[in-house]
């Protein structure tokens, strides 16, 4: 138990210290590099919560799909002249304003509310019930999210294929 | 078990992170990566309370949010590179003609 907690924690932190610095960085190269590791430990804190599946599909999707492609646009859409390359803040009072303010009131409301003690998980695997549920209470959402998704690709290839023939 | 509490913390500061992200950064990709730290603390609160809860409803619905971004990152970046192509930069603030 004791060791459980210990890893929760370093996972925890690792989100921490990759998001703020995410926040911090102004090189748009290191802010994806920091996704991929603030991605990575969020994946260990779903394995944390019995969530094998979602861990699995955030390491394939995000670090396998989303991290290629914000690389490969950061080389298509910057002008290479041996500069790093920074990017400039606006907005920076009224901004940081607003996420203080926004992280006074959700971290307030969490510490208000008594949480009811947890259940235990029905059944071990939760891979196989992730499939059950999919295929008959959420068959609809299902259906709709894997049209919605071969649509959504299919138009981003072609916008991005305009590109070459203008 | 520990409490899951912090894993609640945790969620509601990627969100203000990625908030900060979106509004301060003048870069549409640093605007994207803000976006999906915004996602994942959303799928980080659904699968916390799935496991308060006992059941998979809540793992259930991150994979679709999983699914979601996907396609939102395939269209940004897309969208990113025409505009690109166009204004030769990708900082918001000189994109603001409507008809190129």
């Amino acid at each position: 138990m004791e060791f459980t907690n210990f890893i929760s924690y370093f996972f925890i932190a690792i989100v921490v210290v990759a998001s703020s610095g995410i926040f911090l960085t102004k090189n748009v190269l290191y802010a994806a590099l920091l996704l991929v590791f603030s991605m990575l430990g969020l994946a260990g804190i779903y394995v944390l919560l019995n969530a094998e599946f979602v861990a699995v599909t955030q390491i394939m999707i995000y670090v396998g799909g989303v991290l290629v492609l914000v690389v490969f646009a950061i080389m298509l859409a910057h002008n290479y002249s041996g500069k790093p390359l920074v990017v400039e803040n606006n907005n920076l009072k009224l901004g940081l304003f607003t996420v203080v303010l926004f992280v006074g009131v959700v971290g307030y409301s969490i510490s208000g509310v008594h949480y009811a003690v947890q259940k235990e998980q029905d059944g071990a695997n939760s891979v196989e019930a992730i499939g059950v549920q999919l295929i008959s209470r959420n068959l609809l959402s299902f259906e709709l999210i894997a049209v919605f998704l071969l649509v959504s690709l299919v138009g981003a290839i072609y916008f991005a294929s305009k590109i070459r023939k203008t | 078990m520990m409490s899951l509490e912090p894993f609640l913390y945790l969620a509601g500061f990627m969100f203000a992170i990625g908030f900060a992200v979106l509004v301060i950064k003048r870069n549409a990709i640093f605007m994207l990566v803000g976006l999906e730290l915004m996602l994942n603390a959303v799928n980080l609160n659904f699968v916390v309370f799935s496991k308060m809860h006992g059941t998979v409803e809540g793992q259930v619905v991150a994979v679709f949010v999983i699914v979601i971004a996907a396609c939102e990152v395939a269209v940004g970046l897309a969208i990113i590179l025409n505009i690109y192509k166009h204004f030769k930069n990708i900082d918001h603030h000189s994109i603001n003609e409507l008809k190129g």
